[in-house]
Formats: structure tokens, C-alpha cells, sequence
């Protein structure tokens, strides 16, 4: 029986080669668009080495300050933010403050921007590397502002060769640094992680250890523990940040902080209004809706295409009846063709997909380019997968059902009066 | 075998209101080969659908092969159907995507308890005594209008029915096809089918057992 539906697909197909190209050229695109879409959300927001937390973890990446009505200042967190308000909550989660440097490197013929992480010691609690050598700094290296490194894989390679890399030094914008930890190299999409140098914030070329000001270079990385909720912590930071705008000699002057937002809502804000702290959620259901909309664009096509086409086929609906197919074989008849049809669709936008992620996943992923063609650690997984598949066959539901019904209570008596061979 | 009392079949529009068939009684008994005859519009097709359980009559019963068909759901009338009845149209209404072999197999489709092979060697066996095992991986656009017949002929009694209803299946077809089609319409009666035959032509329809003649939707002889 299946075989027989596989035939007639074929076969229309074929056939009605304008109509197959318009039907699948919609859906395959459709597919291709969501998986993108799809693998782009996942990459922000699933976790994976070493960001291994990251469905659990929230940030605070930005701070607003604004003067009155008219003067707004956007810029990342200051460590005396952090120090002195953030970090005082209670119960502690797991935090660590972190910015980022970039340095060149002279590799593969070519000169290469290289990032570097300026950290403290939680950060290696936090995420989880692959240390193939060596080990991560500690709170008293943290303390004694010692110029200690640990170095991806291929800055040791480029380094050392295959010589031993562990104690030697290194020399990165002018400061000398001692190897202590070798870790594998981190996929370029990581973006909380990713860098090819971790050194203590306190051993960089610059002091940033005192500075007075709220706003600075930095972001916070929390992870909850010991059962703590997201929302606890939330509420925390809201409450010192209130206390902080409270003491502030200037009354027209407020602070705010961006979340602390997990991985989602950072995903959403790349795609927000920058001066918009909050609310990040709603930008979600709305790019949830707009997809919804967006697969129901081609489903309503599909549709009237559907009609146009199944109608063409009256005639042989009709002697499926005459000759023992029910109402509901015909509608299941019409429903499994329609699905194999967009199955076919989504095979194809499935290909498109990979090409695409493949061709430009640099960009799609927002990774700096001038750091050198690094590996991403993208892969069509199971979850974009199932989500390509489940989108197939709301397709093909959406776009064969009416159809499909209204063709399998059609009147054979009357199909069959007429019509030619 | 088949039994239609009382029959009456009226369409139905906002503005218009036509009667088919008015109080139509017949009878045909197992094995007859019936003509049913009359002038174009007289109620002749809409009388082997009703028979043929594809159309409901507005008022009257339909009993064939000892079944009441008032009443059936649509899923028994189906099964009914494929058990019992196999179709011959004038427009012959092969599937044009699928070639000779898939067509014939239609009806053992949707049928209980065959087996794809034997489906196939069925299908093939009907073929052959239609004379077109040549032509099973055909389509239905690569046959003439008398192969076409004779496939849509395969394709009725595949099923093996104790009933064929025939819709002017000589209507599209010259004179030597049309002997062709009746000669195997014949051959299967004298098998035991009951055959009830729409047709035009007076010189088929003194072929057959007896004929009905129909006018405005009653019968007149």
C-alpha cells in the first residue's frame, strides 16, 4: 500500500514539475531557514565542553547608567560593581569575573588576531576544561599577581613545538608569562570560553584591580549551587543593585544591570535593543511567534496548491471509491503523500542546511574571522534534527488536512459521470 | 441477486429540483446479463451508482447480494464493494501514474487477506485473460482506447466480484474494440457474473439476456 502511495508521489511529481520544483523549493527552504535558525539557538544556548553548565549558568555582561533624561552610558561590568555589590550576595553561587584581550600571533603565514580570557580562579570551577597538561591557576597566584598562563593546545604547538611546555615562559603584549596549564583547544563558538590564553585579571598588562569605576571591561559568570534557584539570585542582585542606586551621591543618576540573563536571553539580546535591560523573555515569544508565522506562510501555499492539485486527481479518487477505498483510506492516502512530499522537502532543506551552516557558519555565528579559521564545534545533532523532522510533518499535516478532507468526502457518482482517461 | 424498490433520486439545487429516477422497482437475478437502456439524461448512470452503492437514493431501498445497502456506513459500503461489485466505465478512469499492473491490482488493494505476491500473480492472471500480459508495465497513456478498456475489464474482476456494472464501456470504442469488450463481458457471464450494462447500442444490448429501457427516470419496459 505504502508502495503504491510512493509511486503516486513520484509519479505527480514528475509530472507536474513546475508545481513539485514551487512545493519543494517552499518547504526546503522553510526547513533550511528554521534548522539554521534552530542551530544558531542551540549553539547560543546548549551546553557543551567546557561550558558544560551553560543551560543553568546566567551573566551580567552589561551595565546602564543613566544621567537625567537624556544621557545614557552602556558599557560592560566595573570589577568594583562586582566586587563591592554583586559578589556580596548570599547564598554565593559560583562566580567569576572575566574580560578579554587580544594579541598577535604570527601563525600559518599570516599575521592572526588571537583572543586571551583575564580571569580569577572560579572560572575553572565553572567551566570544565580538558587539561592535557599541567593545571589551572590558583587563588594564591590570583592573590600574588603572578604572571602565570594556561595556553590552548595550539598556542603550545606554535610555542614549543614538541618540546615540554609547563614552566617555560611566554611572551604576550610585551609581559612575560609562566606556562603552568595546557588545555585542548576550545571550539570558536564557545563564546564564554573560547580564547587560546587564560591568565589571572590580576597578572594583566594592566591594573584594573582598584579601579572606582561601575562600568568597565568585565562580565560575571554565575553558576547557581547547592539546589539554588535562578530566580533567588535574581532577586539578590536586584536588591544590591537598589542598594547601590540608594547610596549614589546623585539622585538623577541610576545603575541598572543587564539580568543576570541565562543563556537565552543572551541569545535574545543579540537580537534586542542594546539600551532595553529586561524583558528578554517577550523578544523569545516573539521570535517563537514570528517562526510559527513563518512555517504558516508555506503551510497555507501548500495548501491551495494541495487543493489545486488534488482536485486534478478527482477522477482517481473516485475509482479508489468504487473499488473499496473508505473515507478515511483516502484522507490517510492523501495525508501520507502529503507527508512524503514534504519529508522529501525537508531531506532537501536538511542538505541546504548543512551547506549553508558549512559555507557560512563563521558569520551565522557571529565568530571574528581574523582569529583564524578555528574549529567551530557545530554538528547537525539530534535535537536540530528532531526539530527539522517534527517541522516536516506539521507541514505536511498543516498543508494536507483540509485538503485531504475535502477530497475524500467527494461524490464518486458525480467524479465519475464524466472526466477523460 | 439485485433488488431496488421503491427508488426515487431527485437533485437538489436552491433554485432547481431534478428527478432522476421515479419509482423504479427491478429486479435482476444472480447470473442475468441485463442492458439497461434510454435516451441520454433518463437516469441510466445514476441507476448503476445506486446499485452500485456510490450514490444514495433519495427515497427506495437497494438490496444486492443479500444485503440491505440502506443504512451501510461508508467504510461497509466500501469493503461491500470491493468484495462484490467491480466497475467498467466509459472513460475507462485508469490511473495514469500507475502502469497496467498497479491498476489491475487496485481492488485487491483495499481487500482483506491477499498477499502482495499473490495480488501480483493475480493481477498478472487477469491480464493474461485479457490478452494484455504484454502490456503490465504500460501506462495507461501508452495504450489504445480498447486496451485501455480491457485493463479497466482487468481491473473489475481482479477482485473476482459476483456483480459488474458496465457504463457504456463499448461507448468510446470502435467497432471491432467494442466486440472485443463484449466478448469478454460474455465470457464472464457465462462464468456465472451478473452483468448490468448501460448502453446506446441496440444491436449489443440484443446480445444480452434482457434489457431494461428507461425514460425520464422510469422505467418503461
Amino acid at each position: 500500500m505504502l508502495l503504491n502511495y510512493l509511486k503516486i508521489v513520484l509519479k505527480t511529481l514528475l509530472q507536474k514539475k513546475f508545481f513539485s520544483a514551487l512545493n519543494l523549493f517552499g518547504i526546503s527552504t522553510t526547513v533550511m531557514i528554521i534548522m539554521v535558525a534552530a542551530l544558531v539557538f542551540d549553539n547560543h544556548t546548549a551546553p557543551r565542553a567546557p561550558e558544560v553548565y551553560l543551560d543553568k549558568m546566567l551573566f551580567v555582561q552589561r551595565v546602564k547608567t543613566t544621567h537625567g533624561d537624556d544621557w545614557i552610558t552602556l558599557n560592560g561590568v566595573g570589577l568594583k560593581l562586582i566586587d563591592e555589590y554583586l559578589k556580596k550576595i548570599e547564598p554565593k553561587p559560583l562566580m567569576s569575573a572575566s574580560t578579554t584581550e587580544v594579541f598577535e600571533l604570527y601563525a600559518s603565514g599570516r599575521l592572526q588576531r588571537k583572543k586571551m580570557i583575564l580571569t580569577e580562579p572560579s572560572f575553572w570551577s565553572i567551566y570544565q576544561f580538558s587539561f592535557q597538561e599541567g593545571r589551572p591557576f590558583n587563588l594564591s597566584e590570583f592573590s600574588q599577581h603572578e604572571p602565570v598562563i594556561v595556553i590552548s593546545r595550539m598556542l603550545r604547538d606554535h610555542f614549543f613545538g614538541s618540546k615540554a611546555a609547563i614552566g617555560q615562559t611566554i611572551t604576550i603584549r610585551t609581559k612575560e608569562y609562566r606556562v603552568i596549564g595546557i588545555v585542548d583547544n576550545v571550539p570558536a563558538n564557545c563564546s564564554h570560553t573560547y580564547a587560546d590564553a587564560w591568565i589571572p585579571y590580576t597578572a594583566g598588562a594592566f591594573d584594573f584591580v582598584g579601579s572606582d569605576d561601575l562600568d568597565g571591561g568585565f562580565s560575571l559568570d554565575i553558576l547557581p549551587v547547592n539546589g539554588q534557584s535562578s530566580e533567588s539570585i535574581k532577586m539578590a542582585m536586584a536588591e544590591s543593585i537598589r542598594r547601590l542606586n540608594i547610596g549614589l551621591h546623585s539622585s538623577d543618576t541610576k545603575v541598572y544591570i543587564s539580568g543576570p540573563e541565562n543563556s537565552m536571553e543572551l541569545f535574545a539580546r543579540g537580537y534586542a535593543d542594546h539600551t532595553v535591560f529586561g524583558g528578554l523573555t517577550d523578544y523569545l515569544v516573539k521570535w517563537v511567534a514570528a517562526l510559527l508565522l513563518f512555517m504558516m506562510l508555506p503551510s497555507v501555499n501548500l495548501m491551495s496548491l494541495n487543493i489545486t492539485r488534488i482536485r486534478e486527481r478527482a477522477s482517481e479518487m473516485a475509482v479508489r471509491k468504487a473499488f473499496g477505498a473508505s473515507r478515511m483510506r483516502l484522507f490517510g492516502q492523501l495525508l501520507t503523500e502529503n507527508i512524503i512530499l514534504t519529508l522529501v522537502g525537508g531531506i532537501i532543506g536538511l542538505v541546504l542546511s548543512v551547506v549553508v551552516i558549512h559555507v557560512f557558519s563563521y558569520q551565522l555565528l557571529g565568530v571574528d574571522v581574523d582569529q583564524g579559521k578555528v574549529a567551530l564545534g557545530i554538528q547537525i545533532n539530534y535535537y536540530v534534527f528532531g526539530f527539522a523532522l517534527i517541522t516536516c510533518l506539521v507541514f505536511g499535516l498543516l498543508s494536507g488536512v483540509l485538503p485531504a478532507l475535502r477530497m475524500s468526502k467527494l461524490n464518486p457518482a458525480e467524479v465519475l459521470k464524466g472526466g477523460s482517461k | 441477486m439485485i433488488k431496488l424498490s421503491n427508488i426515487q433520486k431527485v437533485y437538489r439545487t436552491s433554485t432547481i429540483e431534478t428527478v432522476a429516477l421515479e419509482q423504479v422497482n427491478l429486479e435482476i437475478a444472480k447470473g442475468e446479463f441485463v442492458s439497461v437502456m434510454g435516451p441520454s439524461g433518463c437516469g441510466k448512470s445514476t441507476l448503476l451508482n445506486i446499485t452500485g452503492l456510490l450514490d444514495e437514493p433519495t427515497e427506495g431501498y437497494v438490496t444486492i447480494a443479500g444485503e440491505d445497502g440502506h443504512g451501510l456506513s461508508d467504510k461497509k459500503k466500501a469493503a461491500f464493494r470491493n468484495r462484490h461489485i467491480g466497475f467498467v466505465f466509459q472513460n475507462f478512469h485508469l490511473i495514469n501514474e500507475l502502469n497496467v499492473l498497479d491498476n489491475v491490482e487496485l481492488p485487491m488493494l483495499y481487500a482483506r487477506g491477499i498477499t502482495p505476491s499473490e495480488r501480483r500473480s493475480r493481477a498478472m492472471r487477469v491480464l493474461e485473460r485479457v490478452g494484455l500480459s504484454h502490456r503490465m508495465k504500460h501506462f495507461p497513456t501508452e495504450l489504445s482506447g480498447g486496451q485501455s478498456q480491457r485493463v479497466a475489464i482487468a481491473r473489475a474482476i481482479a477482485g473476482n466480484p459476483s456483480i459488474i456494472l458496465a457504463d457504456e464501456p463499448t461507448g468510446n470504442l470502435d467497432s471491432h474494440n467494442g466486440e472485443e469488450v463484449m466478448q469478454i463481458l460474455f465470457d464472464l457471464n457465462r462464468e456465472g457474473t451478473t452483468i448490468v450494462m448501460v448502453t446506446h447500442d441496440d444491436k449489443l444490448a440484443r446480445q444480452t439476456g434482457r434489457i431494461m429501457r428507461f425514460f425520464d427516470g422510469r422505467q418503461v419496459l
